[in-house]
């Protein structure tokens, strides 16, 4: 590529990875920067340590303050954090877009506007239920769901890996990232790609954007600032660095003041019975009789991740590693209602500090769905459900559990974490509340879009992916019908 | 020799011969050259050139910190960039030394001439803060103050302002990089790339000092070199039958510094004279010995200096094809432009370093995680790769959070100290144990979430091992299956 591209994209996750494909399909000359790097996917089957340190934002954390401080584990890298969720598919829940509608006047967003993307992505993504035996763990929370008369689901997942494509993935893994998928399709249609590429800033003249400024790290450690001028810049950076680099460019409008997050309050159950929950992938139901503003559902389990959920009690609290195979991780995640707040640094380079104050409506689920979490694992059997509350003792008994629905955990206690953010640049056509038009047009300047979960007008309830690809879908055949 | 470079010769050798006839007037020629009759150099000149000396040596041992985040250089190296600029200062006029630094280190760093640039004012204003604040303790110290505050505070005032700028540069290098595009793109757009390539380079220069442990380390090196020539000045005083003490040997050293800061002519000749004679003078010290100790003392300053950058300029010039082999290094635009980019600058970095915990952050890592669960021949290998592990994952976080976190665990520090009247290191393990429960575990919250990051990831660290995970697997693996 010898000219200046056409358009820019910042970022290659759900939403970057489905601008890149639509638009290099389209004809459109493309250049994606990607900060991280293009990790071989064997990196997961490594252990979770390498794989934090290679695949996601500040090796595995990112810190959110508030009144009580939740870490942010987000990836970073070719992919983004596709290549580190759970796989778990949903659409947008009709009441969600209804909500949108109404509340941000999101234009063309009825579910009928939207099926089609879902298709395609459903396609593309091999969207599909397990196909074998429910997992221990999962056969264990399903239990507990049918004993306490709830609805539930089993979730679809993004689908197994198909055998015969080049850059294998472990057998165990069946997770179809954007690495595998949209990713390499782009590529083909003529995508280009630059690795270890932070964009720092927006150029400008006037009002139109022009270009970015961003900082090049090459294989031998030194960097190159470079200018990369285009006709228009996408930015699909995530839910945190999206905003963040409209603040740093001058773009304030509405602009990280409306930071949401789904918390997460993490519990361990120990059954009689063995469940080599780490041998298996994480348990495929999940609740919705509370839903949306509460769900619950299985998590991530790994002896260190238990023991981090363990360590909020840990003298009293270590000596359940030694009955680990005989335990499984579960969460209770709320719909968030409180408001935070993403702001790019004045000082230092280039930090992002965000912040999230849970409100009282969201301690109140929290406490209530953990109270009934509790119930459900143990009418599922399990002898004991430890949760990461300081100064909580094991629930073993339903009496125990029921105290929680009308009182509520303490605030200081709590140990929460969160892997769904978005709605810092909220689209719509209400300027009081919207960074972006209904298409990831930004307001107040030309040749600027935002493309990734930033632009989810507030939280869906649900895992954001599907929602992400379909708006990005739709925004960018926007984009390609209209011109810039 | 062009106009310019006249001028500035004539400039000097007026104000050189301004300052000589001040130094001189009220002198008498006989007694200046019974002083020097009477002057016993040995062995007092040794030692003061040996102090001397290894001022300079510590002088690049700074340039090599300062430029160590972007290139990494010998102190031999750097010590000889130091002394070439201020051999060339003693043989050309208007401080061109600095310029011949500048250009040495461009060439033998294959940096910037604006980040060389940078690097050879951090060091000058480091000097000027070190020089002010010694000529102020020894002031304190010999109760003499009157007649130095005026001229003491405008340097004060002009360095306080360079400083204060470059400590903006320093500490939002990203905010500085944005002004300086929108400003750019604002009043001359034609020009934004080469100011943002300036900003950047001027960033990179000062990339050493962003840590504070290493500014304060860098300034306590600067206060060393200023210390150790003032043993220059120290040693001197016997030869002379002078008994001054060190501070007045401080004293005017400083006075004599910042005298020759206004150009002059090579080799500050007449205004070195008159400063030093002027500092003497405040000791009630003799005309004519005042003269006869600045002579000395400058050619202890002049000789060896000017010898030394001699030798380097002309292994300078035997080196040259090799110094032009390692300028090469760096990318051109002709690399860069066939992707459909405009590179604006560059800045080389020196392969990344495993990060290495303190020892303090080992010892309050060990006393989160249960080593005694593993075997004692890997107990050492788990611990070190636990403690990096989490030593990374916590300078990762934003420069904020890590600072209110280091002065956190300070404080635990000195609680700990209160309590027990030892250092946290000097303790036993499960002495350290119960006091990280305290505060890890304990009923403070505050405490609590200090350590949660900390002890979170370190167990996840552990736990995640490979020699703990085999360990798990193997002992539990074998036992009931009901656990």
């Amino acid at each position: 590529m010898g000219k200046n591209p056409k358009v820019v994209i910042v970022g290659s996750g759900a939403g970057g990875a489905t601008t890149a494909f639509e638009l290099a399909r389209a004809g459109i000359d493309v250049l994606v920067l990607e900060e991280g790097q293009r990790e071989q996917h064997a990196h997961y089957g490594n252990g979770s340590l390498e794989a934090m340190e290679k695949l996601y934002r500040r090796r595995g954390m990112t810190p959110i303050l508030g009144r009580v401080p939740m870490g942010y584990v987000e990836g970073c890298g070719y992919g983004g954090s596709t290549e580190i969720n759970s796989g778990f598919w949903h659409r947008t829940p009709r009441e969600i877009l209804l909500r949108w509608q109404s509340h941000y006047e999101l234009d063309q967003a009825d579910p009928e506007d939207l099926y089609r993307h879902f298709e395609w992505a459903e396609a593309e993504l091999k969207v599909g239920y397990n196909q074998g035996d429910l997992p221990a763990s999962t056969r264990a929370f399903k239990k507990g769901i049918v004993e306490m008369g709830w609805s539930a689901s089993e979730i679809p997942r993004i689908g197994p890996y198909e055998q015969g494509r080049q850059n294998s993935a472990p057998a165990n893994d069946p997770r179809q990232s954007m690495s595998r998928t949209l990713l390499p399709q782009a590529e083909e249609a003529g995508a280009n790609f630059m690795m270890g590429c932070r964009v720092r800033l927006l150029t400008k003249h006037r009002n139109r954007i022009t270009g970015v400024l961003a900082t090049l790290k090459h294989d031998d450690g030194s960097e190159e600032l470079v200018r990369i001028d285009a006709d228009a810049v996408i930015i699909c950076a995530g839910a945190t660095e999206t905003p963040a680099l409209l603040l740093r460019s001058g773009i304030r409008y509405n602009v990280g003041n409306s930071f949401r997050v789904h918390p997460m309050l993490k519990v361990a159950a120990l059954f009689e019975d063995v469940i080599d929950a780490h041998q298996d992938v994480i348990p495929l139901l999940q609740v919705k009789e509370f839903w949306p503003d509460i769900s619950m559902g299985g998590a991530f389990f790994s002896s260190g991740h238990l023991a981090m959920l363990l360590s909020e009690n840990w003298p009293k609290n270590r000596t359940y590693l030694s009955q680990y195979r005989n335990m499984a991780s579960y969460y209770v995640a709320v719909r968030g209602t409180g408001k935070g707040t993403v702001r790019s640094s004045r000082l230092g380079k280039g930090h992002t500090f965000v912040r999230y104050n849970l409100s009282d409506e969201d301690l109140r689920h929290l406490s209530n769905g953990f109270a009934r979490l509790c119930l459900a694992l143990l009418a599922a059997g399990a002898k004991e459900v430890i949760p990461s509350v300081y100064g909580l003792s094991p629930i073993s008994s339903e009496l125990q559990a029921v105290r929680w629905l009308d009182e509520q955990l303490p605030k200081s206690a709590l140990s929460l974490t969160t892997v769904h953010a978005f709605s810092a640049c909220p689209m719509g056509e209400r300027d009081d509340r919207c960074a972006v038009n209904s298409f990831g047009q930004v307001r107040g300047v030309e040749s600027l879009y935002v493309n990734d979960a930033s632009m989810l007008p507030d939280s869906p309830g649900v895992n954001p992916q599907g929602t992400i690809m379909a708006f990005a879908r739709r925004n960018v055949q926007h984009f390609i019908k209209e011109g810039l | 020799m062009s106009i310019r470079s006249l001028i500035s010769l004539f400039l000097g050798l007026c104000i050189t011969g301004a300052f000589l006839f001040l130094a001189l007037r009220r002198l008498d020629i006989l007694q200046i050259l019974e002083v020097i009759r009477g002057i016993d150099l040995f062995p007092w000149l040794p030692l003061g050139m040996v102090s001397y000396l290894i001022g300079h040596f510590i002088r690049g041992l700074r340039t090599r910190m300062l430029v160590s985040s972007v290139v990494d250089l010998s102190t031999a190296i750097t010590t000889q960039i130091v002394v070439l600029g201020y051999a060339v200062n003693n043989v050309l006029p208007a401080r061109l030394g600095e310029l011949a630094r500048v250009g040495m280190l461009r060439d033998r760093g294959g940096v910037s001439l604006t980040y060389s640039f940078t690097i050879t004012l951090v060091e000058r204003l480091l000097d000027g803060f070190a020089i002010l604040v010694l000529l102020g303790l020894s002031a304190v110290f010999l109760n003499i103050e009157g007649m130095l505050i005026a001229p003491v505070t405008w340097i004060a005032a002009g360095l306080v302002s360079i400083a204060l700028g470059l400590g903006i540069v320093m500490l939002a290098p990203d905010s500085v990089m944005v002004f300086a595009s929108r400003f750019a793109q604002f009043v001359c757009p034609k020009w934004h790339d080469r100011l943002l390539s300036m900003v950047t380079s001027m960033i990179n220069g000062l990339g050493y000092l962003r840590n504070p442990a290493q500014l304060i380390l860098v300034f306590g090196v600067s206060l060393l070199v200023w210390l150790f020539e003032a043993g220059l000045f120290w040693f001197l005083f016997p030869a002379f039958k002078l008994t001054m003490s060190y501070a007045q040997a401080v004293m005017t050293m400083a006075i004599t510094n910042l005298g020759i800061l206004m150009p002059s002519s090579p080799g500050f000749i007449g205004t070195f004279h008159f400063f030093c004679m002027e500092a003497l003078l405040l000791f009630d010290t003799e005309g004519a010995v005042a003269l006869g100790y600045a002579s000395v003392v400058h050619l202890a300053f002049f000789v060896p200096i000017t010898l030394w950058g001699a030798g380097i300029v002309l292994w300078y010039g035997i080196e040259l094809g090799a110094l032009l082999r390692m300028s090469s290094r760096a990318r051109t635009l002709e690399k860069v432009a066939d992707r459909g980019l405009t590179s604006i600058s560059q800045a080389q970095g020196v392969a990344a370093l495993p990060i290495q915990p303190t020892k303090f952050y080992r010892n309050l890592v060990a006393a989160l995680i249960p080593l005694q669960d593993v075997s004692a021949d890997k107990m050492d290998m788990v611990k070190n790769d636990v403690s990096i592990f989490v030593y990374g994952q916590i300078c990762s976080f934003p420069q904020r959070y890590v600072v209110l976190l280091n002065i956190g665990l300070w404080i635990f520090r000195i609680f700990v100290f209160f309590r027990t009247g030892h250092r946290y290191a000097s303790l036993t393990h499960e002495s350290q144990n119960r006091l990280v429960s305290i505060w890890a575990y304990g009923k403070w919250s505050v405490c609590r979430q200090l350590f949660r990051p900390i002890r979170s990831i370190a167990l996840l660290a552990f736990y995640e091992h490979p020699e703990v995970v085999n360990m798990f697997v193997t002992k539990h693996n074998t036992g009931s299956s009901n656990g």
